[in-house]
């Protein structure tokens, strides 16, 4: 297990022991008893960064940086000239 | 085989001896091959050289400049690409054993961009596996071994561009191309003593590049001055249509004009005096750092001390870096694969990667937007900011990093979240000979503002000059 462990708060110990269990309850065969601590260690790591942000305030308004760039336009094969496209429907019929 | 001395020369003097016909492009990709053939190995600098290639690039360039068609600066300087650029044909390992065997069937933009203008590929950087994506524990995470530092070769390069930092110190190239998702030009250039350009996010294509972290990845150039740094960001920049990231056209492009930046408007500067706790910095970085304060002084008059706003944007940082990452790599995290990265953190941290909510990552995403408000707003007084590169030098290759190599690293964070271009320069060494090195950040998109704050720096200075000696 790395040092210099965080302490967590009980509520924050919860959370890293179920992150550790749920990784096990998948991958537990992978792993060796000294990856098994160093994985355990990481989700202690981790607790308190999350901890933090989350207590950062946010108003329901304050978006996410990342936003959907809607794809509005596509690169296109440049269109078939007029006299090489095939003849509407319409006229196919007259 | 050309003198030492010009193998060190920066891209802007190779250049002017290029274009004056009085260096050849063959030759000089012919002594760098012969350099990097011999040091190479020795600094494990290269996942490969490509000299089949560099050799018919540099034959093309010398054949066009003797019939006059010069086509500028990096016309005939051979170059080496960090291994996670795709180049058509040659192995792209990533740096990492899974992906060892590699090939793709198309190139990088970055690198048709240099192909363009006529610069030679001379081989792939050695990087650490997946640009450290999965978490490393020690400077041996790489499928090339550590990148020993040319300064001193019991020391470690840094990372995740540990190869093209060595390459460009070691003089085994003209410049070398990284990138960075939170520290892999900046943390490099520093240790090694060159200049490394980290670009605003969206100015440089990644079409062709591995991706770590969709929202933070850039490329940017390494070089031997930040005069080569601005000319080769040149000719890399601009909107790309097969990279939906980049920026617009107008935004993204950047010319460079040597004589009109230096006389722009004076710079507003502000020294950053809470970037780095004072515990964390290295003795042997003060005395440089004392300097370099000095000389920008002398340099911008009304430079004044300034602070980052305070806030959890390190941990949004650490949240949405791994998330990201995850998510790139999660087949290999998921296939068991990924026990076969070199480092004993990169084989298990990604498990746990994988486990953060789709709510943690988007409440960082939003303590991101304010950030850039609150930086947009520090902008608004200042047009450059400057501090150290790091706190420390270049560590010993056997350090635990994960315990040695870790401080709060809050301008990083705040850097590589808003996408602000950051410069890095040599400014002085330790009482060991370590290089130290200068940081300058600017706002999103003034990639000019720290290009002209580094280049008046190294008009006062002669630190980037200064080079290892290898035998």
């Amino acid at each position: 297990m790395p040092e210099n462990l965080p302490k967590l708060t009980p509520e924050g110990k919860v959370e890293a022991d179920s992150r550790y269990q749920q990784i096990l309850s998948q991958y537990s065969s992978r792993f060796d008893s000294e990856q098994k601590a160093l994985v355990q260690g990481l989700c202690i790591f981790v607790q308190p960064a999350l901890e933090r942000l989350r207590a950062f305030h946010l108003e329901n308004g304050d978006a996410p940086a990342v936003y959907l760039k809607p794809l509005m336009e596509r690169d296109k094969k440049p269109s078939p000239s007029p006299a090489a496209s095939p003849a509407p429907e319409a006229a196919k019929k007259s | 085989m050309l003198k030492e001395s010009i193998l060190f020369e920066p891209v802007s003097e190779l250049a002017k001896r290029i274009e004056s016909k009085q260096l050849s492009p063959v030759e000089l990709t012919e002594s760098y091959l012969e350099r990097s053939q011999k040091l190479g190995p020795r600094l494990n600098a290269y996942a490969r050289l490509t000299p089949e290639i560099a050799l018919e690039q540099a034959q093309a360039a010398e054949k066009e400049i003797h019939r006059g068609h010069y086509r500028g600066p990096l016309h005939g300087i051979p170059y080496a690409a960090k291994d996670l650029l795709a180049v058509k044909g040659v192995p792209t390992t990533w740096g990492a054993k899974p992906y060892a065997d590699q090939v793709f069937d198309y190139t990088a933009t970055v690198i048709e961009h240099l192909k363009n203008v006529g610069a030679v590929l001379l081989g792939k950087a050695a990087m650490i596996e997946l640009a450290g994506g999965m978490g490393y524990m020690y400077a041996s995470a790489s499928l090339q071994g550590e990148a020993k530092n040319p300064w001193e070769t019991s020391c470690w390069t840094c990372g995740s561009s540990s190869g093209s930092g060595a390459i460009v110190a070691a003089g085994l190239a003209g410049f070398a191309i990284g990138t960075e998702t939170w520290g892999s030009i900046v943390c490099p250039a520093a240790f090694c003593g060159i200049s490394g350009l980290r670009p605003t996010y969206g100015r440089v294509s990644r079409h062709g590049a591995m991706a770590l972290a969709y929202s933070m990845d850039k490329i940017g150039p390494m070089a031997r001055s930040t005069e080569d740094c601005a000319r080769i960001f040149a000719a890399i920049a601009g909107h790309d249509p097969l990279d939906r990231s980049t920026l617009p056209i107008d935004k993204a492009a950047f010319t460079y004009s040597p004589a009109a930046d230096l006389k722009s408007r004076q710079l507003r500067v502000g020294w950053l005096t809470n970037a780095w706790n004072e515990k964390d910095v290295e003795p042997g970085v003060k005395k440089p750092l004392v300097a370099a304060h000095k000389t920008l002084r002398r340099l911008f008059p009304g430079m004044r001390d300034v602070k980052l706003p305070e806030g959890p944007w390190e941990d949004a940082a650490n949240i949405i870096m791994p998330a990201e990452g995850a998510s790139a790599f999660a087949e290999l995290i998921r296939s068991g694969r990924v026990q076969e990265l070199n480092d004993p953190m990169g084989r298990v941290a990604g498990y746990v990667n994988l486990t953060l909510s789709g709510a943690d990552y988007t409440t960082a995403q939003r303590v991101r937007e304010i950030l850039q408000k609150k930086m947009a707003e520090l902008f608004d007084s200042v047009d450059v900011l400057v501090t150290a590169s790091l706190p420390v030098t270049a560590t010993r290759l056997n350090l635990n990093l994960f315990t040695g190599l870790s401080f709060p690293d809050p301008l990083g964070a705040i850097g590589n979240l808003c996408g602000l271009p950051a410069l890095s320069v040599p400014c002085g060494f330790t009482e060991k000979h370590l290089p130290v090195g200068l940081q300058f950040v600017a706002r999103a998109g003034s990639d000019a503002a720290v290009l002209q704050a580094g280049q008046s720096f190294q008009h006062a200075t002669e630190w980037h000059r200064k080079h290892p000696t290898l035998s």
